[in-house]
C-alpha cells in the first residue's frame, strides 16, 4: 500500500519466518508441564508474525512494483546458491494469509492437550517452511523451505489426527514426496539447462535461456510437482482424506499449504519457463476444468461434512489452476484473489466443523448432526458466511475471486468457462444441503442439546476471519491493487513467449 | 428538488440502516420496536424515492453538482434517432433511455488497468421503480407487524425484509451491471433466507434451497453474459458515452461481428443475460422455484415473490434492452416466445390449483410471461407500466390472502388441527375450498380483494386493464399474431381463473366447517409441540365461542396497508392512459417514448376475453363445491387433462428424475471412481514400490552382498533385515516408496 516506510536496515522478512521459528526454540525448552505457558508462547508469536507480515504489507509501494526488501546473502556461491529474499504483489496476499490463519490457527489449537510440545513445535515448524517458501527468491532455498512445510504434516496428522489418519498422513506425505521429486528433476534441469549455474530466480527469470524445446520437457514436471501440492486432478486424492484425518490447524493449514503448490506453479513453473507453459497450459486447463466440476459434484455425495470441505477445496484450487491455465492479467489475478480467499473461507469452514462442532459432538456425518442452531447460532452463521464466500455471494471475499477468474478464462476459453460456472450451482447445492443437515434439520441426538459453550479462542479466530472475508468482500482494492502489480512481470514473460512464437 | 436529486442515494440506504439497526443493537429484542423502526425508514425513503420521482418528472437533473432541467418527451429523441440510424437498417427506430437525472460514481475495484467504478445512475424508469418499491415494500412492512405478531422471530423477519429492500432500491440504481448483479445476489439470498424463515419446516427449507439454487442457475449464466460484456466493452457502466455499454458504435459493432459459435456477440451477451431473468423472473423452464417459494410467509410472497425481486428480472431486460436490440432480432425473438409461453403456461396451471397462494404464484409467472413477452416484442413502454401496475394490485392480492389464512387459521377445525401439526394446519387454511362466504366474514378484505382481482382480470377502469391493453395492443399493432393470440388466451385464463377463486372464497357458504385436510406426509412427532408453545394462549381464546363467528377479526395493521395498494390497483392506470389529454401517457413522456396509440378493437377485444373470462368462471363455479369434498367441475367434465394440470404438467418430477437423479448419480460415480479407482491406482503403486524395495533388497543382499563363505550370517543378516524393514514405521515405507517413486520417473522420462 505503500502506507509508511519501514526502516531498510532491519531484514524484515527473515524476521517474518524467524518470528516462527524462535519459538520452536523456546517452546522446546518449556518444561512439559506448562501446557498453558506454550500455546501462549505459540499464539503471541503467531500474532507477532501477522504483525510483521502486516507491516511489510501496508509498507509495499505498488508504484514502483518489483520486488522490495530484498535481502541477500552468499550461502554457497559455488553452486549458485544464495540466502535471498524478497516480496511482490503475488507473495504478500500470501505471507499475510499465512499469517492470518496460524494466528487463528494458533486460537483454535488451544483444545490440543496430548504432546502439546510436540504439537506446537510441529506446527510452528510448518509454519516456517510456508513463511518462507513465500518469501524465497533462490530456487533452491524454496525447496528447502518447501520441504520443511511438507514435512511436519505426517506427524501432525498421524499423531493429532482422526478418522483413518494413518492411512491418510501416509498418503499425503507420499503424494507430497513425489511431488517434490519431480519438482527437484525440474530445477536442475533450470540450473543446467540454462548453462547459468544459478538457483536465482531473478536471474533465472530476466534470461530465459533454457532452450524452448527443453522447457517444454520439463515444465509438466515443474509444474506437475507443485500442482500436486495445489490438488489438480487426478492428483487431488490426498487432499479431501489429508484434509479430513488433520487435527483442526492443520486442516486450516492444509489450505494454506494448498496454496503453496499454485505460487510454486505460478512463481516457479510459469515465469521461469514461459515457453513450456505456452504449450502445456491448455492442457492444464483441461485437467482443472475436470477439478472444479468433479470436485463440486463429489462433495454432492459426501456424508462426513470435513469431506464436503476437502472436495470443496479440490474444486475451489481447480478455479484457481484453471484461471493459472488461462494465464491472462485478469485470470492470474483472478487466481491469486482465489488463493487469499479460498484459504480464508477454507480455515473458517474448518474451524467451524473440526474445532467448534467435531471435538464437542465427536462426530461429522450429516445424518447424525442436527439441529445444532440451537446450541451454537455462533459458529452457524459463521458456517454460513463461509458458505456463502465459497459461493461466490457479492460481498464477501469469494465473489471477486471468482468473478475475476471468470473473466479472465472466459479471454483465453470461453467454453471452458461456461462449463465451470456451472460448478457455482452445485457448490450451493452442497453448501446449503450441509447448513440444513448440520444446524437447522430435527436434533437427531438429544445429547448435542447440551454441547458446552464456545471458547473465548474460538470466537475471536472465527470473527477475525469472517471480518477479513466481508473486508475484502467490500473493499477488494486492498489486495487486487498489489496484485495487479505481482502478477504483471508473469503476463509480460508469457505474453512475450506467445509473440516471439508468431 | 435538488435535495432529492443530491441525496437520491439515501434510499437505499435507510432500509439497510433498518437492517443494521434492528440486527446489531438492543433494538432487536423487541419486536414492535424493531418493527416500528424498519417502517419508519422505509416511510422515509418513501417520500424521498417519491420526491425524486416527482423531480425527475419535471425534468430536473444534477449535472456536477448543479441543478439543470432536461428536455422531456421525446424531444431528446430525434438526435439518438439520428444516431441510430446510422448502425441500424431495422425499420423500428433504435431504443434510447432518458438522459440520466443523477450519476454518482467513485472508484471502487481496480482490476488490471482499468477500475470499476460504481455508484448510483438514476433516470425517469428508475425513479418509477424506486417508487413503487418503496410504496409496497412500506405497505408490506406495516401488514407483517400485524401477521407476524406470533412469530418469535419476528424483528429478524424486519431486518431481513429491510435487507432485501434496501438490495432491491440498490439494484435499480446501480450504475453499473456488476453492482446490479450485486444487489441482484443478495436479494436472492434474502429470497433464500425468508423462504426458509420458518425453517422447522423441512418443506420450507427445501424450498429455499430449490429457489436459491434454481436461481443461481440462470445468474451464473447471466454473470457469464457480463463476462463476455466486459470483455467486449471493457466497462459495465451504463451510458452512451464511448467505453460504457450502450454507446452506439459499440451497438453497432457488437451486433455485427460474429462470435465462435456463428451468433453474433449482441446475440450471445443478450442471451446469457437473459437467462437471469429467466431464473428470477421464474420463466420457463426455470420456474418450478417460484410456487415452490409460496413456503414463506405471506407477506414474502407479496413482496419478493410478486411485487418486487421476480420484476427485477424484467427491469434487466428492460435496463439492457439496447443490447438485445443491437442484434438481428434473435435474442428478442428468443424472449418473446419465453415469455409468451410461460404467460399461458402458468396461465393454464392456475386453473386447476386448490391452493390460495399457488394459484397467485401461477398468475404472477403468467403476469411476469406477460411483460418479457412484450418486451420481447419492443414494446419496452408497455412492458415497464405492466410491471408496476402488476406489483401493486398482485401485492394486494397476496396480501389479501394472508389475511385470508390469517382468518381462516382461527377458525375451530383448523385451530385444533395446529396443535396436532402447523403444517397441515397451514396448507388446510390455505385452500380454496375449504373457503366460501367470507364476503360478509371479512368485509375489507373482500373489498379490497375484488379490486386487485379486477385489476388482474383487466376489467376497465382498473390498473390491470390499461398495462394489459397496452400489451396487446402492442402485439396487435406489431403484427405479431402468435404472441397476440398466445397473449389473449393468457389473459382469458386468467379472468377464468381468478373468477374462480374469488367465487370460491367470498361467495356460498362457509365451508370450513368440514374441512379437506391435508394430510402432511412428513409430520414430525414431538417436535412441534416445543416450537408453538407461545401460539397456545393466543387461540386458546378463539376456542370458546366456535361457532359465532366471532373469531373472524380483521387486524387494522393489515388493513391499512391493503388499503393504500388497493388504492393503486383502482387508479394505477391514470399514470398511462393511451388518450392524449393532459395526464394522459404521462409514462411515456417521463420515460422519453413515442406515446402508446389507443385502439378501440384491441380494447375492445381485450375488455371481451376479460369478461367473457369472468363469465365462464362464474357460471362454472356459481353451484360448485356445496361442501369442501366435491369434485372440481373440470375435473369433473376433463378429468385427466385437469390432473395435468393439477400436477402443473409434472414438470418438478421431471426434473427430479433426469438432472437431479443425473446429478446424483453422477456425485456417486465420480465419488466412486475416486475412492476405488484412483485411490486404488495409489495404493496399487504404493504397494508395488514396496514389492521392488524388496525384491531389489533381495538381489541386493543375496547376489551382490553376500560370498559363498559368508551363507550362514548371510541368512541371519536377511531375517533381521528384513524384520527391520518391516518394522511398520511409516518413515521407513517413504523411503522405499520414495526411492521407487524417483526411479519410476526417471524411467518414465529417460527410457519411455
Amino acid at each position: 500500500m505503500g502506507l509508511f516506510t519501514l526502516a531498510t536496515d532491519i531484514p524484515w522478512l527473515s524476521l517474518i519466518w524467524l518470528s516462527m521459528a524462535v519459538p520452536v526454540v523456546i517452546i522446546a525448552l518449556i518444561p512439559h508441564q506448562q501446557k498453558e505457558a506454550m500455546r501462549w508462547v505459540g499464539a503471541v508469536f503467531a500474532f507477532t508474525s501477522l504483525v510483521l507480515s502486516l507491516l511489510v504489507f501496508l509498507a509495499y509501494e505498488p508504484g514502483r512494483a518489483g520486488f522490495q526488501f530484498v535481502e541477500r546473502l552468499a550461502w554457497m556461491p559455488q553452486l549458485g546458491i544464495s540466502y535471498q529474499l524478497g516480496v511482490d504483489g503475488i507473495s504478500l496476499p500470501m505471507i499475510l494469509l499465512n499469517g492470518i490463519v496460524i494466528s487463528t490457527g494458533a486460537l483454535m489449537s488451544w483444545n490440543i492437550d496430548t504432546r502439546v510440545k510436540e504439537y506446537w513445535v510441529l506446527l510452528l515448524l510448518l509454519t516456517t517452511g510456508v513463511y518462507g517458501v513465500f518469501v524465497s527468491l533462490d530456487l533452491f532455498l524454496f525447496f528447502v523451505f518447501y520441504e520443511l512445510a511438507v514435512l511436519p504434516m505426517y506427524l501432525l496428522i498421524g499423531i493429532w489426527g482422526s478418522t483413518r489418519k494413518e492411512y491418510g498422513a501416509m498418503k499425503l506425505t507420499l503424494f507430497l514426496m513425489a511431488g517434490s521429486a519431480l519438482v527437484i528433476i525440474g530445477m536442475l534441469a533450470l540450473y543446467f539447462g540454462s548453462g547459468l549455474r544459478t538457483f536465482d530466480m531473478i536471474v533465472l527469470a530476466e534470461n530465459v535461456t533454457l532452450a524452448g524445446d527443453v522447457q517444454r520437457i520439463f515444465f509438466p514436471m515443474l509444474f506437475l510437482g507443485f500442482a500436486v501440492l495445489a490438488g489438480m486432478f487426478p492428483f487431488h486424492t490426498w487432499s479431501p482424506t489429508g484434509h479430513v484425518a488433520a487435527p483442526t490447524a492443520v486442516s486450516m493449514h492444509a489450505g494454506v499449504l494448498m496454496k503453496l503448490g499454485s505460487y510454486g506453479c505460478l512463481r516457479a513453473a510459469m515465469w521461469l519457463m514461459p515457453a513450456g507453459a505456452n504449450t502445456w497450459l491448455p492442457v492444464v486447463a483441461g485437467l482443472a476444468l475436470l477439478n472444479v466440476v468433479y470436485g463440486a459434484t463429489i462433495a454432492m455425495a459426501q456424508r462426513d461434512a470435513k469431506y464436503i470441505i476437502g472436495y470443496s477445496s479440490v474444486s475451489h484450487m481447480g478455479l484457481v489452476m484453471l484461471a493459472l491455465a488461462a494465464g491472462t492479467q485478469l485470470a492470474l489475478m483472478g487466481a491469486v484473489l482465489q488463493m487469499f480467499a479460498h484459504g480464508v473461507m477454507t480455515a473458517l469452514f474448518f474451524s467451524v466443523v473440526g474445532r467448534m462442532i467435531y471435538e464437542r459432538a465427536h462426530t461429522r456425518q450429516l445424518p447424525e448432526l442436527g439441529g445444532l442452531y440451537k446450541v451454537m447460532p455462533f459458529a452457524t452463521i459463521m458456517f454460513i458466511i463461509a458458505g456463502l464466500s465459497s459461493m461466490g455471494m457479492p460481498g464477501l471475499a469469494g465473489f471477486w475471486a471468482e468473478f475475476i477468474i471468470f473473466l479472465g478464462v472466459w479471454e483465453r476459453y470461453p467454453l471452458v468457462a461456461v462449463i465451470a460456472v456451472l460448478s457455482i450451482p452445485i457448490t450451493g447445492a452442497y453448501i446449503l444441503r450441509a447448513v440444513w443437515a448440520v444446524f437447522f434439520d430435527e436434533v437427531k441426538n438429544p445429547e448435542l442439546l447440551k454441547l458446552s459453550k464456545l471458547t473465548w479462542q474460538e470466537y475471536t479466530g472465527a470473527t477475525i476471519l469472517v471480518l477479513i472475508l466481508i473486508g475484502v468482500g467490500l473493499y477488494p482494492a486492498i489486495l487486487t491493487e498489489l496484485i495487479d502489480v505481482g502478477v504483471r512481470p508473469i503476463v509480460a514473460q508469457l505474453e512475450g513467449i506467445t509473440l516471439a512464437g508468431r | 428538488m435538488a435535495f432529492f436529486l443530491q441525496y437520491a442515494w439515501l434510499i437505499p440506504a435507510l432500509p439497510l440502516l433498518g437492517c443494521v439497526l434492528i440486527t446489531f443493537t438492543p433494538l432487536r429484542q423487541s419486536k414492535v420496536a424493531s418493527g416500528w423502526t424498519t417502517i419508519g425508514l422505509m416511510a422515509l425513503a418513501t417520500l424521498l424515492a417519491v420526491g425524486l420521482l416527482a423531480a425527475s418528472a419535471q425534468g430536473f437533473a444534477l449535472r456536477d453538482g448543479q441543478l439543470v432541467t432536461l428536455e422531456l418527451a421525446g424531444h431528446g429523441e430525434a438526435d439518438a434517432h439520428g444516431e441510430a440510424t446510422t448502425h441500424s437498417e431495422k425499420s423500428k427506430e433504435a431504443f434510447a433511455f432518458p438522459e440520466p437525472n443523477v450519476v454518482q460514481r467513485f472508484v471502487w475495484a481496480p482490476t488490471g488497468t482499468t477500475s470499476f467504478a460504481m455508484g448510483i445512475y438514476v433516470d425517469t424508469p428508475v425513479a418509477a421503480l424506486l417508487a413503487m418499491v418503496t410504496i409496497t415494500s412500506a405497505c408490506i412492512h406495516l401488514f407483517s407487524l400485524g401477521y407476524m405478531a406470533s412469530n418469535a422471530r419476528q424483528s429478524r423477519f424486519f431486518s431481513f425484509i429491510s435487507l432485501f429492500t434496501a438490495a432491491m432500491l440498490l439494484m435499480a440504481m446501480a450504475d453499473n451491471l456488476l453492482l446490479f448483479f450485486m444487489a441482484w445476489e443478495v436479494m436472492g439470498l434474502c429470497s433464500y433466507l425468508l423462504i426458509g424463515f420458518l425453517y422447522e419446516r423441512p418443506q420450507a427449507y427445501r424450498a429455499a434451497i430449490k429457489a436459491f439454487i434454481v436461481t443461481r442457475i440462470g445468474d451464473v449464466l447471466m454473470l457469464l453474459g457480463l463476462v463476455y460484456l466486459y470483455t467486449q466493452a471493457g466497462s459495465l457502466a451504463f451510458g452512451t458515452a464511448p467505453g460504457e455499454i450502450f454507446n452506439p458504435e459499440f451497438l453497432a459493432r457488437i451486433g455485427s461481428e460474429t462470435s465462435a459459435v456463428g451468433l453474433s456477440h449482441a446475440t450471445g451477451i443478450a442471451l446469457l443475460i437473459f437467462c437471469g431473468t429467466v431464473g428470477k423472473s421464474a420463466q420457463f423452464p426455470l420456474h418450478v422455484w417460484l410456487p415452490d417459494a409460496m413456503e414463506g410467509p405471506t407477506p414474502v410472497s407479496a413482496l419478493i415473490h410478486a411485487a418486487t425481486m421476480v420484476s427485477a428480472g424484467v427491469f434487466l431486460l428492460a435496463r439492457t434492452f439496447p443490447i438485445f436490440e443491437a442484434d438481428n432480432g434473435t435474442a428478442l425473438a428468443v424472449v418473446a416466445f419465453i415469455g409468451a409461453f410461460t404467460a399461458l403456461f402458468a396461465a393454464t396451471i392456475a386453473v386447476a390449483q386448490y391452493d390460495i397462494k399457488r394459484i397467485l404464484a401461477y398468475s404472477t409467472l403468467s403476469q411476469l410471461g406477460f411483460m418479457v413477452a412484450v418486451i420481447g416484442i419492443g414494446g419496452w413502454v408497455a412492458g415497464m407500466f405492466h410491471l408496476l401496475a402488476h406489483a401493486f394490485f398482485k401485492a394486494l392480492l397476496f396480501l389479501g390472502s394472508g389475511s385470508i389464512i390469517h382468518g381462516m387459521e382461527a377458525t375451530p377445525r383448523i385451530a385444533d388441527l395446529h396443535h396436532k401439526d402447523e403444517y397441515a394446519a397451514q396448507q388446510t387454511a390455505q385452500d380454496i375450498r375449504n373457503m366460501g362466504g367470507l364476503r360478509t366474514r371479512m368485509p375489507w378484505t373482500f373489498w379490497t380483494y375484488t379490486l386487485g382481482f379486477l385489476a388482474l382480470a383487466g376489467v376497465v377502469p382498473f390498473a390491470g386493464f390499461w398495462s394489459k391493453d397496452e400489451i396487446l395492443a402492442d402485439a396487435f399493432k406489431g403484427g405479431h399474431w402468435v404472441v397476440f393470440t398466445v397473449l389473449a388466451v393468457a389473459a382469458f385464463l386468467t379472468a377464468f381463473y381468478m373468477t374462480r377463486q374469488w367465487r370460491l372464497v367470498f361467495f356460498g357458504a362457509f365451508r370450513g366447517e368440514q374441512p379437506v385436510v391435508y394430510v402432511n406426509p412428513e409430520r414430525r412427532s414431538g417436535h412441534h409441540k416445543a416450537s408453538h408453545a407461545h401460539h397456545d394462549d393466543e387461540h386458546g381464546h378463539n376456542e370458546h365461542h366456535a361457532n359465532t363467528g366471532a373469531h373472524w377479526h380483521e387486524d387494522p395493521l393489515m388493513i391499512a396497508p391493503l388499503v393504500i395498494l388497493a388504492s393503486f390497483a383502482a387508479l394505477g392506470g391514470l399514470f398511462n392512459l393511451p388518450f392524449s389529454i393532459p395526464g394522459g401517457h404521462w409514462l411515456n413522456d417521463l420515460w422519453g417514448q413515442e406515446p402508446a396509440s389507443f385502439s378501440l378493437l384491441v380494447a375492445g377485444i381485450s375488455l371481451l376475453i376479460a369478461f367473457g373470462g369472468i363469465a365462464a368462471g362464474w357460471t362454472l363455479y356459481g353451484t360448485a363445491f356445496k361442501t369442501a369434498q366435491e369434485r372440481d367441475p373440470l375435473d369433473v367434465r376433463a378429468p385427466g387433462v385437469f390432473g395435468l394440470l393439477n400436477e402443473k404438467y409434472r414438470v418438478d418430477e421431471f426434473y427430479q428424475a433426469s438432472i437431479v437423479r443425473f446429478t446424483a448419480l453422477l456425485a456417486l460415480a465420480w465419488a466412486w471412481l475416486d475412492k476405488a479407482i484412483l485411490d486404488g491406482i495409489i495404493n496399487g503403486i504404493g504397494r508395488v514400490t514396496l514389492f521392488v524395495g524388496r525384491l531389489n533388497f533381495i538381489v541386493d543382499d543375496t547376489v551382490l552382498n553376500d560370498g559363498p563363505d559368508a551363507v550362514a550370517d548371510g541368512t541371519v543378516a536377511t531375517g533381521k533385515r528384513a524384520r527391520r524393514l518391516q518394522t511398520g514405521k511409516a518413515q521407513d515405507y517413504i523411503v522405499y516408496v520414495f526411492g521407487g517413486a524417483v526411479i519410476l520417473a526417471l524411467v518414465y522420462l529417460y527410457v519411455l
